[in-house]
């Protein structure tokens, strides 16, 4: 369990959340909307520990800090003085290069291990952004708009590989978007964001998660009608 | 193709200047001011007698503990002041003072405080180049893209693999601009470094000729010394170089 609580965060004395409370289960996939800049993204920075200058906490199984935590950032945060395979390395706790091998191949990249980053398209970017959050089986995954940016087909195929980490690994789930159709395609819960101060206005629950029977026959259905597009449709 | 080409653009300017000389000494005539056919003669007699060598092997040794030293405290000191305010604070008084401290005093006070030895030779180098690193290195510390950290906070990332993939890389175009100037000074400070307190290289054989008025076998000794120090950028700094940059 992942609980949040932000009583106040606040930028040069303008408050940006206030009084948020949130309790997240264990595989939960959590998709937050809400207008630009009314602190979606401060939250996943609190979450992730990397913003501490705030009143309240972020506790997973009672302890503070989430010890095997993974984070998508909208520009994917690649290094690009390493290659492909040194970026994925450089957070994962295990050596095993077969792993990510694997995981290259999972996603097409198989070629692309040396390769350095500008030789990379904006989805390949994404999709090595998408190893790197899965190699070390997080326990809470964030993802900050992290399909924005890239043509349909590469978001679409993106959605859909992320899609089948999710169901293997199973992770806690936050996802920043501003794309409703997004998130409601992909979690479990959505929470709808006032302005600043940010507070959950409205929650949308028990939307079908990704492995059961609605999704899977969307996925289905689109595959029986367009077989040659493997990235699936999702909406 | 372009490697020839390029070749070619580098070489035809030297051709130019030196063409240029040889008419201009012709017409001259003096005997201060050499053709660059009797600096070549000169430099082919001087390597023909052991001397030469030696006196190269002297200063391309201080040269080498000079820059390796310099460039290993600079590095330190300029990530210490650039990645601690407090340190930078306290210290950046005393870096201006050192770069502002002329190359010649500190010469002559390491050889006055520590006597005429290597060691003072050395030491007065060090002292005049270490400021420059300092500097350079500092600049580079603080144009690090910060975003790349979070990275280590969020996957936990030991200290050692972050400094040494995250931090160093960022650092080390400026870690090359110190070493490519750092070259050319260095082994400039150590002739007159040589010329005023040691008893060999290049820098006390130019002593020597300037005692005999032999300008001739100076600008033979000086060419020398620039022909190894471009085969140095040549050969060790410019494949460094391109290798560091192999991802830009």
């Amino acid at each position: 369990m992942l609980e949040i609580n932000v009583k106040n965060k606040a930028y040069d004395k303008h408050l940006i959340i206030n009084n948020f409370d949130l309790d997240i289960k264990e595989s939960e996939f959590i998709s937050i909307i809400g207008p630009s800049g009314c602190g979606k993204s401060t939250l996943l920075k609190i979450i992730a520990s990397l913003d501490k200058d705030y009143t309240g906490n972020v506790l997973y199984k009672n302890q503070k800090s989430i010890k095997n935590l993974a984070f998508i950032f909208q520009d994917s945060r690649l290094l690009p003085w390493l290659s492909v395979k040194e970026n994925i390395l450089l957070v994962s706790q295990n050596k095993d290069e077969k792993i990510i091998e694997h995981l290259l191949i999972q996603v097409g990249l198989q070629d692309y291990i040396n390769a350095y980053i500008k030789e990379l398209s904006g989805g390949m970017k994404k999709k090595v952004a998408l190893i790197r959050a899965f190699i070390n089986k997080p326990d809470v995954l964030l993802l900050d708009e992290a399909f924005v940016s890239l043509d349909y087909p590469s978001a679409k195929q993106l959605r859909v590989l992320f899609y089948d980490f999710f169901k293997e690994y199973s992770p806690i789930v936050i996802f920043v978007t501003h794309d409703l159709n997004e998130a409601l395609c992909m979690s479990n819960r959505i929470l709808f964001l006032s302005s600043k101060p940010s507070n959950i206005i409205y929650e949308y629950e028990n939307i079908p998660s990704f492995d059961e029977k609605i999704f899977a026959l969307k996925k289905e259905k689109i595959l029986d009608n367009y077989p040659n597009i493997l990235s699936g449709e999702l909406y | 193709m372009r490697k020839v080409k390029n070749t070619k653009e580098k070489v035809f300017p030297i051709l130019v200047f030196l063409l240029l000389w040889q008419i201009l000494a012709y017409y001259l005539n003096l005997s201060t001011f050499p053709t660059p056919l009797a600096v070549f003669e000169s430099l082919y007699y001087h390597s023909t007698q052991e001397e030469l060598f030696f006196h190269l092997s002297m200063t391309l040794y201080r040269v080498s503990i000079a820059f390796f030293l310099s460039m290993f405290l600079g590095v330190f000191i300029g990530i210490l002041m650039g990645k601690f305010e407090i340190i930078d604070n306290y210290f950046d008084s005393v870096l201006i003072f050192f770069l502002n401290l002329p190359a010649l005093v500190t010469i002559i006070l390491c050889y006055i405080w520590f006597g005429l030895s290597d060691l003072s030779a050395i030491l007065a180098v060090i002292i005049n180049k270490v400021p420059l690193v300092i500097v350079n290195i500092k600049e580079g510390c603080r144009s690090l893209d910060k975003r790349y950290f979070d990275l280590c906070l969020v996957y936990d990332i030991p200290a050692k693999r972050s400094f040494f993939k995250i931090f160093l890389p960022q650092i080390y175009p400026y870690i090359l601009i110190s070493a490519r100037t750092g070259l050319s000074l260095i082994w400039k400070i150590v002739l007159l470094v040589e010329l005023l307190g040691r008893s060999n290289g290049v820098g006390f054989q130019l002593s020597m000729f300037f005692q005999f008025f032999d300008i001739t076998s100076i600008l033979a000794y000086s060419f020398a010394f620039i022909f190894i120090v471009l085969l140095i950028e040549n050969y060790v700094l410019q494949p460094l170089e391109k290798k560091i940059n192999k991802w830009r």
